[in-house]
């Protein structure tokens, strides 16, 4: 006979089994597997080799790796300085108007809208002879506007700007829900206490909002330093590897030059540096973050 | 180093997966087991023994054979009809055909080959068809041609049979082709009283002299005379024009040091950093940047591409075009992207029959003309069959044999070999035409940069396949 206790935890235990078994296939599993594979050279035809640290070590020594070190950093620092400022920026200004929800939506659709079609209509509207931003850059008097694409200094710019519009309403709206949950009696007690706007915001709003922004920093972070789509079709990485990033680098590392293990070895860095990030960060929250 | 079998490979992966989730579980840190040693051996392609194949009657070959290719909707259609075409000559023969998009082509035929059940042939492109070869996936098609008198390596242009000749043996027929042209707009030349450039073919005078002018005469803000896209295809021909080899003939060095090279890349990069009358695309950005956009919303007075522009330009009403070949440098070249159809080798040796009459009929006189006539996008590889590309009276190309010219007049270039055995030997080049075309580097400093740069990777990837 079980007793009570072991009932209890059986009757959990099938309640969390789906969970636990797609996490452990799909998940953990892969995880794993991948480890594995980063200590391999292996071309998926050929038998593998076992090569231990070689992955690793041929890893830091080759130029492009740094490269696309330097460049992810560059589009992370760049993305998540520019999304969340906008975002907050955005969100603030919706936060007391009316027609709030009809906005929300408008700056929502270009996240649900497909990385296709945003970015074919960014490479039209960055294109360096005949784009709409340089056309408007030259009639304010600039002769010789950014080539955005075409140039090595201004592709990242170009990629940066057009992500953090792309994503703008995503934080916007998590953002709006933070200011939203702020209760009212906060700024009234500010109020009565003779607090200016700019006090209300730095005393009340932007404290009370912390919790959210945290949010919002760890979940950019980790999606910036990921980031593939939009630049698999915008600049495939070019010119020159100016926009080469990390997974663009694991791709075509497994997929196009058929060394799964370079690949993986790749992968299992990206991997470290989000969860050494996101583990900085949680430590660094208690110096910020106001759960009042 | 140490090589280990799949299975081995597996099982060792299966037993770190669960020692860790156990290791999870208890707190402990997981050790995967070492797995079981086995010396090293060289990675040599596996040799395919081919048993030959008589050559038999239609009709009576049976069997099955799984086929894969890439490209759209409508010419994934056009196949099926071509399958139902073949049937009516060899009923007993089925086809299992599946389309994959093109963007994905290349990883879902290797997914297939990695999971131990690859179809029986398939469209390559060349990196992929080395790739496969040099693994010894590939099936080399020799015994089969040598035993059946209806089809031989003979009845292809040779430029095209090259390519697919890796180590001796024959591992593809080719497809199609896809030799690259001047597409213009007429109206542009016609409306400022000036001669097209076929009219300039025809007169003998076009030369990159003549283009140079050419270009700059219609260029303005809304308009370019050209654009240069940095893909292999323009690039190299440019270079092959002026009579350079981007890699040496015995395909182990990179020579875009070389005189000629250079000389080539400074023309370039003085059409587009100086005269300003043609602009460049660089690598990676396609769609809204690509040539084909800007030539068919009238920002480029002439752009260059194969035959896979057609379908598109038809739809053009805004202005009249047509084609003339690429502009003369020291001697006529351009570049013939193509692909083959190949055949794995893990095909069993009851499909093999029926995949051979498959790949023959796909590639032969009678697949191509079903495949390329009216609104194809491709050139035949097949010679004789320049006329099923004609278009009707006053539709343009109206000087569509020039497609097949580089061909027939042997000034056809394809990708250089060397080119194929790593993706990044490509990436790396096109990165230096990027720097040199956008004013970032001189064409001495790139070169000097690039060269020895590609030339590693060269050696690295020649020694990893034993070549």
């Amino acid at each position: 006979m079980l007793s009570r206790r072991a009932k209890d935890n059986l009757v959990g235990l099938v309640f969390i089994g789906p969970q636990l078994i797609g996490m452990l296939a799909f998940v953990i599993g892969p995880m794993v597997y991948a480890i594995g594979l980063s200590l391999y050279r292996w071309d998926l035809l050929s038998p593998p080799t076992f090569v231990g640290l070689g992955n690793y070590a041929e890893m830091i020594q080759n130029e492009t790796f740094w490269k696309v070190m330097r460049n992810t950093s560059y589009y992370t620092l760049g993305y998540m300085a520019l999304n969340i400022l906008t975002a907050l920026g955005a969100a603030l200004a919706l936060n007391r108007i009316r027609g709030k929800v009809f906005f929300r939506t408008l700056f929502f659709m270009p996240v649900v809208t497909s990385a296709i079609a945003v970015s074919l209509i960014w490479l039209w509207m960055l294109n360096p002879q005949f784009g709409v931003v340089n056309t408007f850059l030259r009639g304010m008097g600039i002769a010789e506007p950014p080539k955005w694409f075409s140039s090595t200094a201004w592709a990242m710019p170009g990629v940066i700007l057009m992500s953090a519009w792309w994503n703008l309403g995503y934080n916007m709206v998590i953002l709006l829900a933070g200011l939203q949950s702020i209760p009212e009696s906060l700024y009234e007690a500010a109020m009565l206490d003779g607090a200016s706007r700019t006090q209300r915001f730095t005393h009340v709003t932007l404290p009370m909002l912390t919790p959210t922004l945290f949010f919002v920093v760890v979940v950019t972070f980790i999606g910036s330093f990921q980031v593939f789509d939009q630049i698999f079709i915008m600049t495939n990485g070019g010119p020159a590897d100016a926009t080469r990033v990390m997974v663009m680098y694991i791709y075509s590392l497994g997929f196009q030059r058929f060394d799964m293990g370079l690949a993986a070895a790749v992968a299992m860095v990206l991997f470290a540096i989000l969860l050494v990030m996101t583990l900085v960060q949680f430590r660094l929250q208690r110096r910020w973050v106001f759960y009042g | 180093m140490q090589q280990i079998t799949r299975r081995q490979f597996l099982a060792f992966i299966s037993t770190a997966t669960g020692a860790s989730v156990l290791a999870a579980c208890g707190g402990q840190p997981a050790t995967p087991p070492a797995p079981t040693a086995a010396p090293e051996a060289p990675a040599a392609p596996t040799a395919v023994v081919a048993t030959p194949v008589p050559a038999p009657a239609a009709g009576t070959v049976t069997g099955k054979t799984v086929w894969r290719v890439w490209g759209t909707e409508a010419e994934f259609e056009r196949f099926k009809m071509l399958g139902d075409e073949f049937k009516k000559q060899f009923p007993d023969i089925e086809i299992d055909l599946a389309q994959i998009p093109t963007a994905q082509y290349d990883e879902k035929i290797l997914s297939e080959f990695a999971g131990g059940s690859p179809p029986n042939s398939m469209h390559t492109g060349n990196a992929l068809m080395y790739q496969l070869a040099l693994r010894g996936q590939l099936r080399p098609m020799d015994d089969l041609l040598a035993s059946d008198s209806a089809i031989k390596l003979d009845d292809f242009y040779p430029a095209l049979n090259a390519p697919a000749n890796i180590k001796g043996q024959v591992y593809g027929l080719p497809v199609d082709c896809n030799p690259m042209v001047c597409y213009y707009n007429a109206d542009m030349f016609t409306s400022r009283g000036m001669k097209t450039p076929m009219e300039e073919y025809e007169a003998g005078t076009w030369t990159w002299e003549r283009f140079q002018a050419v270009a700059a005469d219609l260029s303005s803000d809304d308009v370019k005379g050209f654009q240069i896209d940095t893909w292999w295809g323009p690039t190299f021909s440019w270079i092959w024009q002026n009579a350079g080899e981007p890699f040496d003939d015995t395909n182990q060095t990179c020579t875009l040091d070389s005189a000629a090279c250079k000389e080539a890349i400074a023309f370039m990069r003085t059409l587009v950093l100086d005269d300003k009358s043609v602009i460049y695309n660089p690598s990676g950005t396609t769609g809204a940047l690509g040539s084909d956009a800007l030539f068919q919303s009238g920002k480029l007075a002439m752009a260059s591409f194969g035959r896979w522009m057609v379908p598109s330009f038809k739809t053009i009403t805004d202005f009249k075009w047509d084609i003339a070949p690429l502009p003369k440098g020291k001697q006529m070249a351009a570049a013939v992207p193509a692909a083959w159809q190949t055949m794995a080798s893990a095909t069993a040796p009851e499909n093999i029959a029926a995949t051979w009459e498959w790949v023959k009929f796909f590639c032969g006189k009678e697949g191509q003309t079903f495949r390329l006539s009216g609104d194809g996008n491709a050139v035949p590889s097949f010679k004789g069959l320049e006329d099923i590309i004609k278009p009707s009276e006053g539709i343009p190309p109206q000087n569509y044999r020039l497609f097949t010219a580089p061909l027939a007049e042997g000034y056809g270039r394809w990708q250089p070999f060397v080119t194929q055995l790593d993706t990044e030997i490509l990436v790396q080049t096109t990165g230096m035409f990027d720097l040199i075309l956008n004013g970032d580097s001189s064409v001495d400093d790139a070169t000097a940069e690039f060269t020895p740069k590609i030339n590693e990777i060269i050696t690295a990837t020649r020694k990893e396949f034993g070549l």
